[in-house]
């Protein structure tokens, strides 16, 4: 068991997301950075896909119901173990009773919103419709289909995973940076409306900074910028969507839909940030600003490619580790 | 757990699709070298004979004086360092492993530059003990 | 048979085929079709359908997205339509006042006045075409075109549960709270979706829905 100490505003236990009832009109949910989460879950010996809980804002604080290995990823944020400052990306050892305070991400080397506490074993909430992620819409999953609070205790696997492994992690925003002009860069493929919109939309669309505005959350980021304008107005008929997916209404501000989005929607489509992408635009701090780059279908595939290649690198790479530290 | 020639091979086919030259596992027995291209077995034999205040690398890698997420070295010459501290980084492609002090002492010297790639029981660090009644 | 649909990329986690022609209800029949062929196809995560559209996730993005778009646009040519053979359920509605917060958009829109609205709304038996938008959503076909109101300028961060809304020629109730783009002209209790149910969804596609007025408020 873990108990939440703090407020736990907006922390949610997410794993990499529900698949399978689209048709029942529910959406995948997941962690917002899925990279963080999986990479997390190898440090510990978990499976990519454990429960994790999801950290927005901060301080976050947990006491420890039992002994366990645990890592903090995706934002480079500063944590506390029982007082003493203990890195992120880095797998630790908790004992019954001890304190972990998550303090907000440090601003360098990158920008980052989010932070992710794996615990060896995963968070044990019962999964449902095939996964342990929170569907705050349906208000189920999760942790009673909500957002923690304080004196939530969450139930932890009975047996955790391997020994605790003493190795950390380069985070994947470092090792495979992607900026123009110093902005963050998102990659997106053209939807089926692109062509409708105007041509100086479409410039702008592709080569104005984008400002994450703060009505954004876990549903769908809105941005700021220039004015999208149609070529003609456009009424769509209802149709499926995924996270990624850049919808225009008809204000001519772009949203992009995120892992809580809606499984449908009407809303003309400019684009749609790349699946390779998503743990990128996850990690944007409200406030911030991001360019789209236009790619194809094959530098798209490619991308998704890179990041389960550094997955898989880093799978073997601890399992390497593990098996050393069992010979020595 | 005993490294038979399945094992040898499975983990020589994970370091093929590693971007790194090699790696290092040693036990009771004897220790295993894997090196991009060919597999080398040699007796145990840790570098250790140059002193004990020497803090070794215990697996190839890249030296970093840092984790790539702090601001500040994680130790500077002069520092007074407990035993189990992180003084260092090794970064084996995207895997950190940590250096640490392997005893209570101060940092005398820094043996190698951040950024160097440095092989199994390369010198990183000097460490001097304490002197009685020193330790704060 | 009739013109090939079109298809489209969401990004590389899914495509979107879209029927040609108007929505109707002899198209989504082909639409239900199209989407139990394609829940087979190997690389076909899940076959969704919206409303005369489809989209089909992918569990791992082809080398080439166009062999499938093909393979979507033949199967459309040749799918037999499923039968419509579902149940109806009956919702009293309260139109307009609280509950119904952009009714005046409607009336607006549409030069008719509130009971008039209603009285459209709440005549056609509703065919489920699709389920979508929150668990247990319900897409209707069939609305009038008279009432038919263009989607929100921006969308509405939420709306509540059981909210009857009209976006486009659509017409729909949610099923929990959560934000919208629609324009909301009334309310009514049910509940759409209980995950502790098998199946969890009240409706599927194929089963209908009729609006009865409760009271129309000003």
């Amino acid at each position: 068991m873990i108990e939440i100490l703090s407020s736990g505003a907006l922390a949610t236990v997410q794993d990499l997301g529900r698949h399978g009832a689209l048709g029942l009109g529910v959406g995948v949910s997941g962690a917002m950075d899925g990279m963080a989460l999986a990479a997390g879950n190898i440090l510990l010996g978990n499976d990519d896909g454990a429960a994790a809980i999801e950290i927005p804002v901060f301080p976050f604080v947990v006491r420890f119901g039992r002994g366990s290995a645990f890592a903090i990823t995706g934002a480079n944020v500063v944590a506390r173990l029982n007082g003493s400052p203990i890195e992120a990306w880095w797998a630790h050892e908790a004992v019954m009773g001890d304190i972990l305070e998550i303090g907000p991400p440090e601003p360098s080397p990158w920008r980052a919103a989010r932070a992710y506490l794996s615990i060896s074993g995963g968070i044990a909430v019962e999964p449902v419709l095939g996964s342990r992620s929170t569907q705050l819409r349906g208000a189920f999953g999760g942790h009673l289909g909500r957002q923690l609070r304080k004196g939530d205790r969450l139930p932890l696997a009975p047996t955790g995973g391997p020994p605790r492994l003493d190795c950390g992690l380069v985070p994947p925003a470092l090792a495979m940076p992607l900026e123009i002009d110093g902005l963050p860069v998102v990659r997106a493929l053209p939807a089926a409306e692109h062509d409708r919109f105007a041509p100086a939309s479409l410039a702008a669309f592709w080569s104005e900074p984008w400002k994450i505005t703060s009505h954004s959350d876990r549903y769908g980021y809105r941005f700021a910028g220039p004015v999208l304008e149609p070529l003609a107005p456009m009424e769509l008929r209802s149709h499926g969507i995924v996270p990624g997916v850049i919808q225009v209404p008809h204000g001519g501000q772009p949203i992009v839909q995120m892992r809580d989005a809606q499984p449908s929607g009407g809303y003309p489509k400019v684009a749609t940030v790349i699946e390779a992408d998503l743990w990128r635009l996850g990690q944007a701090p409200i406030g911030s600003r991001v360019r789209f780059l236009k790619v194809d279908w094959e530098e798209a595939v490619e991308a998704l490619d890179r990041n389960e290649a550094w997955l898989g690198q880093v799978r073997r790479l601890v399992g390497l580790r593990r098996l050393q530290e069992r010979a020595a | 757990m005993t490294l038979d020639a399945a094992m040898i091979s499975t983990l020589s086919g994970w370091l093929d699709a590693t971007d790194i030259d090699g790696l290092e596992l040693s036990g009771p027995q004897g220790s295993l070298r894997l090196v991009r291209g060919k597999i080398a077995s040699q007796p145990l034999a840790h570098p250790q004979a140059q002193g004990a205040s020497v803090v070794t690398a215990q697996s190839v890698g890249v030296f970093l004086d840092r984790c790539p997420l702090a601001s500040e070295p994680a130790a500077t010459v002069g520092d007074q360092v407990a035993a189990g501290a992180l003084i260092g980084c090794l970064r084996v492609g995207p895997l950190l492993l940590p250096v640490r002090a392997p005893s209570d002492g101060v940092v005398a010297e820094r043996l190698q530059n951040p950024g160097q790639s440095v092989g199994f029981g390369a010198p990183l660090f000097r460490l001097e003990a304490l002197l009685p009644g020193e330790a704060s | 048979m009739s013109a090939l649909g079109h298809v489209s990329l969401l990004g590389t986690s899914a495509l979107l085929f879209e029927a040609p022609g108007e929505t109707t209800l002899d198209a989504q029949r082909r639409i239900w079709s199209l989407a139990r062929e394609a829940m087979a196809w190997p690389e076909v995560r899940e076959a969704v359908p919206g409303m005369n559209n489809l989209m089909i996730s992918l569990r791992r993005p082809p080398g080439a997205w166009a062999p499938l778009a093909e393979r979507l646009r033949l199967a459309w040519d040749s799918v037999e339509p499923l039968p419509l053979e579902g149940r109806c359920i009956e919702l009293p509605v309260t139109y307009g006042g609280d509950g119904g917060p952009h009714m005046a958009d409607v009336i607006a829109y549409s030069g008719l006045t509130a009971e008039e609205v209603a009285d459209i709304h709440s005549a056609p038996t509703y065919p489920v075409f699709a389920l979508g938008s929150h668990p247990g959503y319900c897409y209707l076909g069939g609305m009038d075109p008279r009432i038919a109101t263009p989607r929100r300028r921006t969308p509405v961060l939420s709306i509540p549960g059981g909210a009857v809304s009209i976006g486009g020629s659509q017409t729909g109730v949610s099923a929990s709270a959560g934000p919208s783009g629609w324009n909301t002209i009334g309310s009514t209790d049910m509940t759409f979706f209980d995950v502790s149910r098998t199946p969890p969804a009240l409706l599927q596609p194929g089963d209908s829905i009729r609006f009865r007025i409760r009271k129309v408020l000003p």
